[in-house]
């Protein structure tokens, strides 16, 4: 396993880095209205984000159905941020509360309705693992062998990079 | 009429019977073919009193087939012992089923030429009875018991359900598959024959209705096919659930403390692990932003609410909203464990050192402190981000924000 492991590493560092660079150039999605908080926790959802597809990206080859999962949810995030979300940096932070909140509960209106098989811990573990709503126990089980299999390599690859960088600054 | 028996099966063997002509051996195998249903009318004594009585007492329970009855003893000795003399020649007629196993391969010629010689009326018994003589055969050669007795009661549980194909590849799988269910069969075969034919049917099946007809017999054997075999739907679920446990198996290799045996604990600790593992990602994709300024609250945060850990660094240049939320609940918590150390470093230094540890801090000096900090986040203003105690030259620092350990 450890082949299939340390090719997995390779193509996800790949797809990472160049997502990052990618983030890095001057790119007109940022806008520097907003506060400098704001800035931070958008970015650093952006690079979760984009960890996770580079790794579903890097994944794919095992025809997993979490990968496929992760995509359409990181498609959909993006959208939300480009169509939902940025009208929100530019409320005056009174308001900004109350529409955080309205766009919370969407969010969790949708989850909900998704969320259909709620069956006590497998019904914990469907929430977790991506697209585990959709999957019978027995896949359920597959697709989080694999899922954290891929979870610990990303980690590993993250800490190696923030080390990097951090140490080089 | 035994003269006529010797000759007959004399005649199977190496010269020609009254019914045919062709001395050669091939023949048995078209003869075998050839032969359907009667043409045997013979009927055998015999030969020997003891064989007789056993073979009787056995046969009594197998009505249907009229030939058995005679002296099957005859059939099934005389060709043994032929086949004994003449083993070398039979050869090529056994396609090599059991080339490596001579008590097998005597059993399938033998088989053969108890199909020619046989000639059974009812057909179908006939190949049932010498599929299970040879199945018998088999047994016993493994068991190691007498052939001529195993055979017998083979023929002996002859009130038989018809079997179809019964040709050498037939043989070939009921003889491999014969040695284990053979011993039972062979300890059962005294018995009513109604339960267990150890043919080609499976033998889990008949094991199980062998079990209903014969609860006396093979009773370990039985009572596991039982449940198995009953149910399409409990074997779909049993198929299910292995499935399952081997996955879970895998699971428990991949998380870390996988000592739990039980299967709700293990499926907690695989939902703890996972969330673990997504925290650590999330926490990841802000260190990358540069610094433990902005990482602190929405570390504190999150670490509070796992309950590992709890008190981290607060950040107290940070001007967002969110740090501020944030940070207001980690301030009091920050503060108590500031009080908590400060009173148990007045004691002694290695409990509040322990204290610390348990919660993920360290101590350390503020010029290393000071020095770490500035290392990591230069682009911050130059206030240190640290909160420091009261008691001296000495910091509190998460000890996640730091450089890896």
């Amino acid at each position: 396993m450890s082949a299939t492991t340390q090719q997995l590493e390779r193509n996800f560092t790949h797809r990472f880095l160049t997502s990052l660079r990618r983030m890095n150039s001057p790119d007109s999605k940022t806008t520097t209205t907003h506060a400098a908080g704001l800035v931070i926790r958008r970015r650093s959802l952006r690079i979760k984000r984009a960890a996770y597809s580079s790794m579903a990206r890097a994944a794919a080859g095992s025809h997993r159905a979490w990968t496929r999962a992760v995509l359409s949810r990181t498609r959909s995030q993006r959208r939300r941020q480009q169509h939902g979300v940025r009208p929100n940096y530019i409320i005056p932070p009174s308001q900004r509360r109350k529409s955080v909140k309205r766009a919370a509960k969407l969010k969790k209106k949708t989850k909900k309705k998704s969320v259909v098989r709620r069956l006590g811990r497998a019904g914990k573990l469907r929430e977790l693992v991506p697209g585990g709503s959709r999957m019978e126990m027995g896949q359920l089980l597959e697709e989080t062998a694999h899922y954290v299999q891929c979870l610990a390599v990303q980690v590993r690859v993250m800490q190696a990079v923030a080390d990097h960088f951090s140490s080089s600054m | 009429m035994q003269p006529c028996s010797r000759e007959m099966a004399a005649g199977g063997l190496n010269s020609s019977p009254s019914t045919t002509t062709t001395p050669s051996h091939q023949f048995q195998l078209h003869e075998l073919h050839q032969i359907h249903g009667g043409q045997h009318t013979h009927h055998f004594d015999p030969s020997s009193a003891s064989a007789d009585d056993f073979l009787d007492q056995i046969l009594s329970s197998a009505a249907s087939s009229p030939w058995s009855s005679a002296a099957a003893a005859d059939l099934i000795k005389s060709p043994w012992a032929d086949l004994a003399a003449g083993d070398s020649t039979h050869d090529d007629n056994n396609n090599g089923f059991f080339n490596d196993d001579p008590a097998a391969i005597n059993l399938t010629s033998k088989f053969r030429h108890h199909q020619i010689n046989g000639g059974a009326t009812n057909n179908n018994d006939n190949k049932m009875m010498l599929q299970q003589q040879l199945l018998m055969a088999s047994a016993a050669a493994a068991a190691g018991d007498g052939a001529p007795l195993s055979l017998f009661s083979g023929f002996g549980s002859g009130s038989i359900q018809p079997q179809q194909h019964f040709h050498h590849p037939a043989t070939q799988g009921a003889g491999g598959g014969a040695m284990q269910p053979g011993q039972s069969f062979g300890a059962g075969g005294g018995q009513s024959g109604a339960a267990a034919s150890p043919g080609k049917a499976q033998p889990q099946a008949s094991g199980s209705t062998g079990g209903a007809a014969t609860p006396s017999q093979g009773k370990p054997r039985v009572r596991a096919r039982r449940g198995q075999a009953t149910d399409p739907h409990s074997i779909a679920e049993r198929l299910r659930r292995e499935r399952i446990a081997e996955r879970m198996k895998s699971l428990q290799e991949l998380v870390p403390n996988a000592n739990k045996t039980d299967k709700a604990s293990m499926l907690d600790e695989i939902i703890d692990y996972v969330k673990f593992l997504q925290l650590q990602v999330k926490v990841l994709s802000m260190s990358r932003l540069g610094g433990a300024g902005a990482i602190a609250p929405l570390v504190a945060n999150d670490m509070s609410s796992e309950g590992g850990g709890g008190d981290c660094i607060q950040a107290n240049g940070g001007s967002n909203p969110a740090a501020t939320a944030n940070g207001g609940g980690s301030e009091s918590s920050m503060t108590m464990t500031e009080q908590q150390v400060a009173k148990l470093m007045e004691e002694d230094m290695g409990s509040a050192m322990q204290y610390l540890q348990g919660k993920g801090l360290c101590l350390m000096p503020i010029s290393l402190a000071t020095a770490i900090s500035t290392a990591t986040c230069r682009n911050q203003p130059s206030s240190p981000n640290l909160s420091v105690l009261t008691g001296g030259d000495v910091a509190v620092k998460d000890s996640t924000s730091a450089t890896k350990p």
